[in-house]
């Protein structure tokens, strides 16, 4: 299948820059300390967050003065076309370390010392840029509970797929690529944080020659920087609507 | 402008497993597809592609107007669309996607149309624009829904296009969807109704194919000659069953109604025979298959059935007419008891055509006046086509294409219609343009876009160049070559260390300096893959200024090269090597000839000569450690024609001659390109591009193995290496050929060498049979070859020379290359021998000759004979004799009829000597007189030209003698011995390592053998004049 048409347009009828419908929505939930859902296209996320709370786990006690941040991702087992066996495997234990690892650089970690804050993440429908999509809405969650960040960390995928055969085999850059194009080209998930300019997170699936990357790095920055201004309107909105100020509850 | 809706596209598919999934996919709708008509307002077009003529060519239509097209008329009108006047046509992407999935050859046509600027064809993005969207009705099927936005959007294109005055047309061959067209206001066609009216082209009507069904009263009364096809979700889930089988059919080429299909689970091939179990079913097409009861089980037919036979058979049937149909196959396929049965069956339904287009004369209808014609296509495994034209006399005599239709069951012969003319037949040009079209070699001139990525002229050597590279210039490096090759990609040197060892460097054109991967270029010449070279022309793999010149490492001036240089002592065993880009100036352009008469000469002494006697040397040894290790020496007959380029008539042919400095090349290219295998290999393990040549299954020598028990000759195919001291072994006293025939005759059992990507097989797997090494590839022929390219690429990267890209390391992309370089290499290599096939044709006409021939294959009506003499393979058919018998009694009935008088048939006509025919042991008998594989006969061969259009080669038997069936010699009786004596001493097959010739290539590294035809090419005739004359006369001398 031709994943960009030789008229430039993708399978669904998006241009090479253009985002999936992107939607989310803060304060879901009265139990956890914050909550939010993302929705990128046809993949959907629950994130929730418990803390900032005493540490518990060995790791944390190490103690570096600063607060640890863990995630637990968790799948929906009719959340893809197949279905899943286990909402827990090994995959999805690597995209919560690649979470937590990315919540960790947004955090302001020295405010929090000696305490641990705790992400549960549900994917409830997956459509590619799973992992895009879980940092987005854990980083809403953060906010709406209030934990003091750095700034912002968002995260966007991008694919590289080759151009209608006969035109040319160069390849060309997707933005927020959807599950069909990122397994017919590759998947680099990229998170950063948008104010600062600062790359906290990079993941890459499939095989992408070294040629393609630096197009594919830009195209996903790009994605950042949209999704930034979405979810940054909707948390705009959320304090507009509760006549709050973000703080600790 | 946008995005303006999303909507969920909802689907259910089933996996291989059985499992159903649910498929959910976005599905956006955008307000910002243009309609991209010259001159339109409303749209922000870019550029725009239509451009509808103020006046309409067409009298159905006064209007300017654009076509819009449904599915059926891209798939199955695409001559008519190509056609030149066929302009200005809106492809909804409905359309383009359906053709797509349907059918990818009429896909990958249809793009290159619109890709031509003159066309104004435009894809019309209509599933995304905002108001040409349809969704699927619940319980509407796909097909309706395709149909509706079809339709839809040609509404579209009529309301949106009136203020410019201009229409939209939408041509469907559906009658149904014509009317609901109608009922929307669309002004709707058939192409028919269209292409009639566009009164200034009057051949576009041949190219409309006939798709439209007869009508369906009628059917009931006609006759049916096939059984009806299943559905396909019938075959789908008795294939699932096991009850059916599936496979790609392959005819046979002595036999046109036998086909045989190879199917998974079954170690044997299965057999359909006749027409009626074929079920109108085309060779490649995808088949599936019932098989027969086990009593129906036979071997293949023994007999050589051509089309000729066919007719005949046909024409003497008709006045009998009746359901005697299946008659005329059995008695032509005649099934006897044989000892080894193969499964049957019958054709229950085509899974996936191949109908591609067919090269072939026009077989004039006997009826004045006719529209109705026979269409002869040059593919013996073909049936003949039915075909409609008004303009027969324009075809006749001249070669034509056809495409195929439809082969509905009342018709005993596929439909189809006409494409274009090519030429004259027996015109050179149109004879090889056949060849190159039935083998599918890309021959066009190059494109504007490719010339583009040339370097600029005059091209000089930049000081980056020179620090980039080693020079060599000081070097004495040679080439050595056959005469008048022009593309010469290979240099050598040769020079003795202070140690006593020796350097001994390879030197390659650097062709993937200039071809640059991703360019036009580069696109051409990976669809292209190889050079074609017939017999009077060379097809070019990439433009003549890089083949020619640029990349040709020609004498005296300096040329970059890519260079692989060893150290070897004196036995030839590598110490050290390395690879390295350089500048070269090459001493000169040698020929094999010239480099042998400097080894051979003793006055010569200078350094270029000693380091072609030390290279002489060497590769003596590295060939004699080769053959010990297992290496075939396999022979086939080759033939040099010198075609004098004036007159296009062949004046010579001349057996290749082999002289030491051929396999000194040959060695050290082999060692070039081994070493390259296992460097890239080495850096590379997933994705280097390697050569391997599989083992041949034991079940492939069991014709060679009976041919030589029949001769009482015993060979070992255990292994190569036993194989190849078996062969060493092998002589007949009084049979100078024998040997040679042998090996002729081993090379047919070989399998074919492949390129493949090293990360899809195993290790094993890489070995390269015939020449015992156990890894491979190919490096020596850049200009010639795409692979060679591919692994100068990944060398470059080896050595820091270049950078990776991509598609080089991906290994799914490199395996597809590699399949696509598999393909036009063996077509290439068809198509070579084809051509000359038809110059030996050529160069028989008005004459009648007597060759020395040898019996290769025995069949049970006709012999397979081989011709060292014109290295071509003839037919001898045991009963030619019954059959002059016959046409001598009809014509001569025919004469006393027209003078009145009734012929009264001979009383007793003397018996015609009759065949016996032995499959067991593998014999012919007629009397006393047997017949083996081997034996040697002499034939006289005459071109039939009584049917100009369609000549072939007849031949006689002329010794051993038989009385009846056998002619007599047309020599002079003292004659014949000289010329034998002199035949047989020139005419010694060329033996030599692993050849790529012959249908199972060995070695495509055998550079001899892939270089030779390039002496072909049209330079010969400066040199004509060499063998034949001065021989004669020496023998001659010699005897008295």
């Amino acid at each position: 299948m031709e994943l960009l048409s030789n008229e430039g347009l993708r399978q669904d009828g998006r241009t090479t820059t253009c985002l999936r419908a992107m939607k989310c929505k803060l304060g879901l939930y009265d139990r956890p300390n914050g909550s939010a859902f993302m929705q990128m296209g046809n993949t959907q996320v629950l994130a929730s967050v418990y803390g900032p709370k005493e540490a518990r786990s060995v790791k944390s006690t190490t103690g570096l003065g600063e607060c640890v941040v863990t995630c637990a991702v968790s799948r929906v087992a009719a959340c893809s076309a197949e279905r899943l066996r286990k909402p827990r495997d090994q995959r999805t234990r690597a995209t919560s370390n690649l979470v937590a690892g990315a919540l960790q650089a947004a955090v302001r970690g020295s405010k929090y010392a000696g305490s641990q804050i705790d992400v549960f993440v549900q994917v409830i429908q997956a459509d590619g840029g799973v992992t895009a999509c879980c940092i987005n809405a854990a980083c809403l969650a953060l906010l709406h509970a209030g934990i003091e960040v750095n700034d912002y960390v968002t995260a966007c995928t991008a694919s590289a797929v080759p151009t209608a055969a006969h035109t040319s085999t160069q390849t060309c850059a997707l933005v927020d690529a959807c599950q069909s194009e990122s397994s017919g080209g590759c998947e680099v998930t990229v998170a950063m944080l948008p104010n600062k300019q600062r790359i906290v997170a990079l993941h890459t699936c499939h095989p992408l020659h070294q040629s393609q990357f630096d197009a594919v790095l830009d195209m996903a920055l790009f994605g950042c920087q949209q999704l930034y201004q979405g979810m940054h309107a909707e948390v705009q909105n959320f304090l507009k609507q509760h006549h709050a100020i973000m703080s600790h509850r | 402008m946008g995005v303006v809706e999303r909507k969920q596209k909802i689907f259910y598919k089933k996996t291989k497993r059985g499992n159903i999934l649910k498929v959910v996919r976005e599905h956006y709708l955008r307000d910002d597809v243009w309609c991209s008509v010259a001159g339109c307002q409303q749209c922000k077009n870019e550029a725009s592609s239509l451009n509808p003529v103020p006046e309409s060519p067409s009298n159905l239509v006064s209007e300017p107007h654009v076509l819009v097209i449904d599915t059926n008329i891209a798939l199955h009108q695409i001559d008519f669309l190509s056609h030149e006047s066929i302009r200005n046509i809106v492809i909804p992407q409905t359309v383009l996607h359906e053709v797509r999935h349907r059918s990818l050859p009429v896909y990958k046509r249809l793009r290159d149309v619109i890709d031509l600027p003159s066309k104004n064809f435009y894809v019309f993005s209509n599933e995304h624009h905002s108001s040409c969207y349809v969704e699927r009705v619940a319980g509407e099927s796909s097909n309706d829904r395709n149909d509706t936005s079809i339709r839809l959007a040609a509404w579209w294109y009529g309301s949106h296009l009136q203020p410019l005055g201009v229409q939209a047309v939408l041509l469907t061959d559906d009658v149904s969807c014509r009317h609901k067209a109608k009922e929307m206001d669309i002004t709707a066609y058939s192409v028919r109704e269209y292409a009639s009216s566009l009164t200034e082209s009057p051949g576009l009507l041949d190219l409309v194919a006939s798709t439209e069904p007869t009508e369906k009263d009628e059917d009931s009364f006609k006759k049916m000659f096939y059984e009806p096809h299943w559905s396909l979700e019938q075959i789908r889930s008795m294939l699932k069953r096991g009850e059916l089988r599936q496979g790609v059919l392959r005819m046979s080429r002595s036999n046109c109604l036998e086909g045989s299909v190879m199917v998974e689970g079954l170690d044997e091939a299965i057999l359909v025979q006749g027409r009626t179990h074929l079920n109108r079913a085309l060779h490649d097409d995808v088949v599936a298959l019932q098989l027969l009861d086990e009593t129906c089980w036979v071997g293949a037919s023994a007999k050589v059935i051509e089309r000729e036979d066919l007719l005949e058979a046909e024409e003497k049937e008709e006045p009998s007419a009746g359901g005697a149909e299946g008659a005329t196959d059995e008695t032509l396929l005649a099934v006897e008891k044989q000892a080894h049965r193969q499964p049957t069956a019958r054709v229950v339904g085509v899974i996936r055509r191949k109908w591609r287009q067919y090269c072939g004369i026009i077989k004039p209808s006997d009826i004045p006046m006719a529209t109705r014609h026979l269409f002869v296509p040059a593919d013996r495994r073909i049936p003949y086509i039915r075909l409609e034209t008004r303009q027969v006399e324009q075809l006749v005599g001249k070669r034509i294409i056809v495409a195929l239709d439809s082969w509905p069951r009342d018709s005993r012969n596929p439909k189809g219609h006409f494409v274009r003319v090519l030429g004259e037949i027996g015109d050179r040009e149109t004879e090889n343009e056949v060849v190159l079209l039935e083998h599918d070699c890309p021959h066009t001139a190059f494109s504007e876009a490719v010339l583009k990525c040339l370097p600029q002229m005059p091209w000089v050597i930049t000081e980056k160049d020179e620090r980039e590279r080693v020079d060599l210039r000081h070097v004495d490096i040679c080439s050595v070559d056959p005469i008048g090759c022009t593309d010469i990609d290979d240099a050598l040197h040769c020079r003795r260390l202070d140690n006593g060892n020796f350097e001994v460097g390879v030197h390659i054109a650097d062709v993937s300096h200039f071809i640059r991967p991703g360019t036009a270029l580069d696109k051409e010449a990976q669809h292209r893959s190889t050079s074609v070279y017939l017999t009077n022309r060379r097809i070019d793999m990439v433009p003549d200024l890089l083949s020619s010149n640029l990349c040709s490492l020609r004498g005296n001036v300096d040329r970059f090269a890519f260079s692989v240089i060893w150290e070897l002592t004196e036995d030839g065993i590598i110490v050290d090597h390395r690879f390295c880009k350089t500048i070269i100036c090459s001493r000169g352009e040698l020929s094999y000839e010239q480099a042998q008469q400097r080894i051979d000469d003793p006055n010569m002494t200078d350094s270029l000569t000693e380091s072609l006697r030390d290279l002489n040397f060497i590769a003596k040894k590295l060939k004699a450690r080769r053959i010990d290790d297992g290496a075939l020496v396999l022979a086939s007959m080759e033939v040099k024609f010198h075609v004098d380029p004036e007159t296009d008539s062949v004046v010579d042919i001349v057996a290749k001659q082999h002289l030491e400095t051929m396999s000194m090349v040959e060695e050290f290219m082999l060692l070039a390109n081994v070493t390259a295998a296992n460097t890239t290999l080495q850096h590379f393990p997933d994705c280097a591009m390697l050569r391997r040549h599989p083992a041949p299954p034991t079940s492939n020598f069991e014709p060679l193995l009976l041919a030589c028990k029949s001769q009482a000759v015993e060979l070992d195919v255990s292994s190569n290496k036993t194989l190849s001291d078996s062969l060493n072994k092998c002589e007949r006293e009084g049979n100078p050929f024998f040997n040679s025939m042998l090996r002729i005759m081993t090379t047919r059992c070989m399998m074919q060498a492949l390129y493949f990507c090293s990360g899809t097989l195993e290790y094993p797997e890489y070995y390269h049979y015939g020449l015992a090494m156990p890894t491979y590839t190919h490096f020596t022929s850049p200009i010639r070859r795409y692979a060679d390219i591919i692994v100068h690429r990944l060398l470059g990267v080896i050595i820091d020379a270049d950078t990776t890209y991509p598609e080089l390391l991906d290994v799914k992309k490199q395996t597809e290359l590699a399949q696509h370089i598999n393909y036009r290499h063996k077509m290439a290599q068809y198509a070579g021998r084809a051509s000359g096939a038809i110059t030996a044709v050529s160069a028989l006409k008005n004459k009648t000759v007597e060759y020395e021939a040898y019996v290769l294959f025995l069949h049970q009506n006709a012999l397979q004979l081989l011709v060292p003499a014109i290295g071509q393979q003839m037919t001898l058919y045991l009963d030619y004799h019954v059959k002059e018998r016959r046409a001598a009694v009809k014509s001569k009935t025919e004469e006393l009829r027209n003078k009145g008088i009734k012929y009264k048939e001979e009383e007793n006509p003397e018996p015609l000597p009759a065949f016996e025919f032995n499959e067991k042991e593998l014999y012919v008998q007629c009397g006393d007189v047997v017949l083996r594989p081997f034996d040697e006969v002499v034939i006289q061969a005459t071109v039939d030209a009584s049917d100009v259009q369609h000549q072939r080669i007849v031949t006689k038997l002329v010794r051993p003698v038989i009385a009846g069936y056998s002619v007599p010699s047309i020599r002079t009786s003292d004659e014949p011995d000289t010329n034998k004596q002199e035949r047989s001493k020139k005419l010694k097959p060329t033996a030599k390592i692993a050849s790529d010739e012959g249908g199972p290539e060995v070695a495509a590294a055998v550079r001899k053998a892939e270089q030779e035809p390039k002496k072909k090419t049209g330079k010969t005739a400066a040199r004509r004049a060499m063998p034949e004359e001065p021989t004669k006369n020496k023998v001659k001398k010699a005897k008295k």
